[in-house]
């Protein structure tokens, strides 16, 4: 399940001190464009964002979507995780504007951009 | 030669409970009016084990667990928490599981939030955490993975989580991540912190394995999920499935081999097993039942985990079928009773109407209070047992509410049964409502309270006369047990009138 490919959504948390009820917001709007039921997180220790911490508060947490979240240590850790991921399902990255071109360069054209 | 991957727990989940599953909720509670060490005698027992340390039976969902990792071809075994040591040089990931880690979960929070004291449960757990065991295989690179019906509460101890180097966290039925977890971790890839399992990715009947040992006081899985939807519950949000009668045998062949002396099926709603909706159906019930029995003799116990109360009453009024299970199938010289789990929550119609509407179903829900009644008088009639909790504190409960509820507990009087109260934890739909503790008791939850209390006193002694502790190597536990309800009797007759006054110091 953790790995399986098919209308899941894979967001890479890039931002630093993300807001998390935002970042719900955005997720579900393209979970749900996904029309998959499988979100996965990829978090790092780098963008101080710990939403394990309101994860029970979370609506993601919801019983409808399957939920996996990795949190790396390290930004390079995170970029690695995530050009491994093998599946051509929805890809976003969740970035600031800084970071931007240095990831569209370095991310290929399937992933999708939103700046945070 | 040592496991590479090892299933556990603390004592509390690891014990068998003297044969007697009531008993393990005990260890829900702190210990009161004896040491520590006797309460835990008294809730949770040492299994026996084999020279590797595992356990003749072990909890049930880490048997399924076990066995999806030995399907796969992994080394992995159950190990009882005393013997964790023998396989310190092979470990490489360590799994847990838990009904209650923290006591977050009823009944433990309310025993905790009334008597200020922590639950054994918690105590036992957070010991075997911090013991050196444990901490040694954390040194030498062990992965640990948490999961159980309690893995939630791990969102509330995230520095526990840090302090201890818990890997992941897995959140709900685990036969189709286990496998790719425990891969990744031996092949030192990241692991997730925390998996939570929906709806679309549960296993479906073929993908639930038959358990390879014995699981505790023989409970046998024969549906998962529940059709009623009650806002409070999180298990009602899975999908429902029917477990086929061949692996509900082949379970309970296991147990049988392994000489436990029972078997308990366990469902949110036993008699619903193939039912048409959420009206029983004679044919599949006795089937099972007839099956079942077969299998386990005469002599052996057969308990039910849960039954709601509609179910009971339209099985009976429609089918006779509860008189016909009981006196024609189960009953006999050496069973005498059968016990099971039941789900009150209130006797308030308004309430019941705005968080569990179709728990009565198929009888409306303005029956709700008769439709408890009738059912505790035909398994009373029955020689059913049942165990039934109530709710305090659900969101929007107003007094007039918990009037209601004191009158129905009134009402069940004649009927044998224990009833006991819980606090309300936000679970289920209802998980973003907040925590119901002591601070929230109002004089209305005391006078429930005393009435849940006087109920289960009065016929405790009856159950445990006449059913419960009917052999003669239970005389200890007996004993013990009648020393703790005549203390806590003489308590709250010497501070009756002034409950609340302390209960709130």
């Amino acid at each position: 399940m953790i790995s399986e490919c098919g209308k899941s959504l894979t967001v890479l948390v890039d931002s630093v001190d993300s807001n998390v009820e935002e970042l719900k917001n955005i997720i579900l709007r393209y979970a749900m464009k996904s029309g998959g039921r499988r979100i996965t997180l990829i978090l790092h220790k780098e963008a101080r964002t710990r939403p394990l911490e309101l994860i029970k508060d979370s609506i993601l947490n919801n019983h409808v979507y399957s939920l996996i979240i990795y949190e790396l240590e390290s930004r390079g850790e995170a970029l690695e995780l995530l050009e491994k991921h093998v599946c051509n399902d929805s890809i976003l990255v969740l970035t600031t504007r800084d970071n931007l071109e240095e990831l569209l360069r370095r991310l290929d054209g399937k992933v999708l951009f939103e700046v945070v | 030669m040592g496991y590479e991957i090892v299933l556990t727990s603390d004592r509390t989940m690891m014990s068998n409970h003297h044969g007697k599953e009531f008993l393990g909720f005990i260890a829900t509670g702190p210990p009161i009016a004896m040491p520590e060490s006797l309460w835990m005698m008294l809730a949770a027992p040492k299994v026996k084990v084999d020279d590797a340390g595992r356990p003749r039976e072990a909890p049930y969902g880490m048997r399924k667990i076990e066995a999806v990792l030995r399907d796969a071809g992994f080394n992995a075994a159950i190990i009882d928490p005393d013997h964790i040591d023998k396989h310190l040089d092979s470990m490489k990931i360590l799994m847990l599981s838990h009904h209650d880690y923290f006591a977050y979960g009823p009944p433990s929070s309310e025993w905790w939030s009334i008597t200020g004291m922590e639950p054994i449960n918690r105590r036992s757990f957070i010991r075997f955490m911090n013991s050196p065991v444990v901490r040694k295989a954390k040194e030498k690179g062990v992965k640990i993975i948490v999961g159980g019906p309690a893995a939630w509460q791990w969102l509330y101890e995230l520095e526990l989580m840090d302090k201890w180097g818990v890997d992941t966290i897995v959140d709900g039925e685990g036969e189709k991540v286990v496998v790719e977890l425990v891969e990744k971790a031996l092949r030192n890839e990241p692991l997730p912190r925390y998996v939570y399992v929906g709806a679309g990715d549960v296993p479906g009947v073929n993908e639930i394995p038959v358990i390879k040992g014995a699981s505790v006081n023989g409970l046998v899985e024969i549906m998962r999920g529940c059709p009623r939807g009650c806002r409070f519950c999180s298990v009602t949000l899975r999908p429902l499935r029917f477990i086929p009668l061949e692996k509900i045998l082949a379970e309970i062949d296991v147990n049988i081999r392994s000489g436990l002396k029972g078997a308990i099926l366990h469902s949110e709603d036993v008699l619903l097993y193939h039912a048409d909706g959420v009206k029983p159906r004679p044919d599949p019930i006795l089937r099972l039942h007839r099956e079942v029995l077969e299998r386990i003799g005469e002599k052996r116990s057969l308990a039910w985990s849960h039954v709601s109360l509609a179910a009971v009453k339209y099985a009976e009024e429609n089918h006779k079928l509860i008189s016909k299970l009981m006196n024609e199938l189960v009953l006999n010289e050496h069973r005498r009773f059968l016990g099971v789990e039941v789900g009150i929550e209130t006797g308030s119609v308004k309430l019941a109407h705005e968080i569990m509407r179709a728990k009565s179903s198929p009888y409306p829900v303005e029956e709700w209070p008769n439709v408890v009644e009738d059912a505790f008088r035909i398994m009373h009639e029955n020689k059913i047992i049942p165990a039934a909790t109530v709710i305090l504190g659900i969101p929007g409960e107003t007094p007039d509410d918990v009037m209601k509820t004191i009158e129905l507990i009134e009402r069940l009087k004649p009927y044998r049964s224990i009833i006991v109260p819980m606090f309300f934890v936000p679970m289920g739909a209802l998980k973003h409502n907040a925590w119901f503790l002591r601070d929230h008791l109002k004089h209305e939850h005391i006078d429930a309270l005393l009435a849940m209390y006087n109920h289960t006193i009065y016929w405790a002694e009856d159950i445990m006369n006449k059913f419960y502790f009917s052999e003669p190597y239970h005389a200890p536990l007996k004993l013990l047990l009648k020393y703790f309800m005549g203390y806590v009797r003489k308590q709250v007759n010497r501070y009756a009138g002034r409950l609340e006054e302390i209960i709130k110091k």
